[in-house]
């Protein structure tokens, strides 16, 4: 099923990523042999059911958690992916302490980088996300959806060619989600950075990706690929999109045949 | 301070009750002000003995100051050791708190015995009861940092120093300051402990002396400076805290504005 999608040069890889948690009580395996490829400038994203190793994979991708067996390339090349990847984790992880432009400058003061020069450019970027005037807010005094953009500039300000986002949508209403869908596609679009999407979001899946894989229960294994011909901007109700949606839908709810 | 008393309105107002209830009742019954002197003469004699109340308390000051710098100082670093060392954290840590349940009031006048009638003796007091709250509230601090927010950090290739100037000590300056404010009001009284126990000044020496003359009006004037004191000392910590840590009160607000427009 992966023949249909060709391989740019620069692509990421994950190759047969195994991991297990070992803990006094016995033993989880999370992640079992799973291989995916981000070519550079799409959008792919992982669905799966909730609790099936996502955020593990996207954890050893970023670099914090390593895996048990397989190996991330990137170019062909193996990589160590630490410090390679700008990941937003679930929650916004927002500084209560910082300002608001601050806290998006997070990457830059790590890297060494001016503080003035990565100030200016982040005031860019607020204008971009609509958050101008609120530069110098505290994270409290900002808005569920206000705050999840600005983890967002954070991320991108990171600087790093892959994005790991880890559900930057799941803890927004249906309609400021909604909102926020279009808006990140659009911004992507404009930033042209390589993204890695997690979800369970069928919906968002198919209306932000290029690549789609859908991931099994604990522990994952890549059930199966989608490469998601749309033209943008797509049509939650178009007969492509309910077509690919009920098909999607129809493998998550039925019983792996497949093991 | 117009604002202070109107925060404080009902406290001044209750204060006040008792005061006059207090003064009425020394003169209802007759009490012979050797016994207990009526509110107004106990502030006839702050008044009036204010220099030798001050150079007291210029003594019983630098104790404290001296205690909580020790006691402070401390009880970070080795909160600091407790938190980056799983070895000492097994090793120490039970022992601290174990240490609590020794009144450390039965071992003041040992250290008078040690470290003498003068100005160490009363700091050491002070500084060990400071030193507990300090070491067990900045330990939380420390470890309050979410996991994610770690993650995050160590994605971007964090050094340890990064994440500890980052992250960790901003978030643990909160409990930082609940544990010097609970220190600071106990270090006063340690100190004053200190003095009871064997001194050559400072307000607990004067409470002991003036009471040993009958002149209960002067030990309370001693009581009301210490109070006095204790209360200096809380305040300029609340106003530093403050200063420092604005954001927290920033988030309370927009809570407090968000609560009434949803």
């Amino acid at each position: 099923m992966e023949a249909t999608i060709s391989r740019p040069a620069a692509t990421i890889e994950a190759e047969g990523i195994t991991k297990e948690f070992v803990f006094s009580g016995g033993r989880i395996p999370v992640l079992d042999r799973v291989s995916i490829d981000v070519p550079q400038g799409t959008w792919v994203t992982i669905i799966g059911p909730s609790g099936c190793g996502k955020t593990t994979f996207l954890k050893i991708l970023a670099g914090i958690l390593a895996p048990d067996s397989g190996e991330i390339l990137h170019d062909a090349q193996r990589i160590d992916p630490r410090g390679k990847a700008a990941y937003m984790p679930q929650s916004d992880t927002l500084l209560p302490w910082r300002s608001a432009l601050e806290n998006t400058i997070l990457a830059s003061e790590i890297d060494g980088r001016p503080r003035e020069a990565a100030r200016a450019e982040a005031r860019e970027l607020f204008t971009r996300f609509g958050l101008s005037g609120f530069e110098n807010h505290y994270p409290a005094e900002l808005s569920g959806g206000m705050r999840q953009r600005l983890a967002l500039i954070r991320t991108f300000l990171a600087h790093r060619e892959l994005l790991l986002l880890d559900e930057p949508l799941g803890s927004l209403d249906a309609l400021t989600r909604a909102t926020m869908q279009e808006w990140l596609r659009s911004v992507w679009e404009e930033l042209g950075k390589t993204i890695l999407l997690v979800t369970h979001d069928v919906e968002e899946a198919i209306l932000l990706s290029d690549r789609i894989y859908l991931f099994s229960d604990r522990p994952a294994h890549v059930r199966q690929a989608f490469a998601v011909r749309l033209a943008q901007p797509r049509s939650r109700i178009s007969d492509r999109f309910v077509a690919l949606k009920g098909e999607i839908l129809g493998l998550i709810h039925a019983k792996e045949a497949d093991g | 301070m117009a604002k202070l008393i109107s925060a404080y309105s009902r406290t001044i107002l209750v204060l006040i009750l008792l005061l006059l209830l207090w003064e009425g009742a020394v003169h209802l019954f007759n009490v012979p002000f050797y016994i207990l002197p009526p509110p107004t003469r106990v502030l006839f004699v702050f008044f009036t003995k204010l220099p030798l109340l001050l150079s007291h308390a210029a003594t019983t000051i630098l104790e404290i100051g001296l205690g909580i710098f020790l006691g402070a100082g401390g009880g970070i670093g080795l909160a600091l050791l407790i938190f980056y060392s799983p070895a000492l954290e097994q090793g120490i840590y039970p022992l601290i708190i174990a240490s609590q349940m020794i009144p450390i009031f039965a071992i003041a006048p040992l250290l008078v015995v040690w470290f003498g009638y003068g100005l160490w003796s009363k700091a050491i007091v002070a500084a060990l009861i400071v030193f507990f709250p300090i070491v067990v509230n900045t330990v939380d601090g420390l470890r309050s940092v979410g996991e994610e927010t770690i993650d995050l950090l160590r994605s971007l290739r964090a050094s340890e120093r990064q994440i500890f100037r980052m992250v960790r000590l901003p978030a643990s300056l909160p409990f930082l300051f609940s544990g010097l404010k609970i220190g600071v009001t106990l270090s006063v009284v340690g100190a004053t402990i200190g003095e009871w126990i064997g001194a050559k000044k400072g307000l607990g020496y004067l409470m002991i002396q003036s009471n040993a003359l009958l002149r209960i009006d002067l030990v309370f004037a001693s009581i009301m400076t210490l109070s006095l004191l204790g209360l200096l000392l809380f305040g300029a910590l609340r106003i530093i805290e403050q200063r420092l840590l604005r954001w927290r009160t920033a988030g309370e607000e927009n809570y407090r504005t968000r609560g009434i427009g949803s």
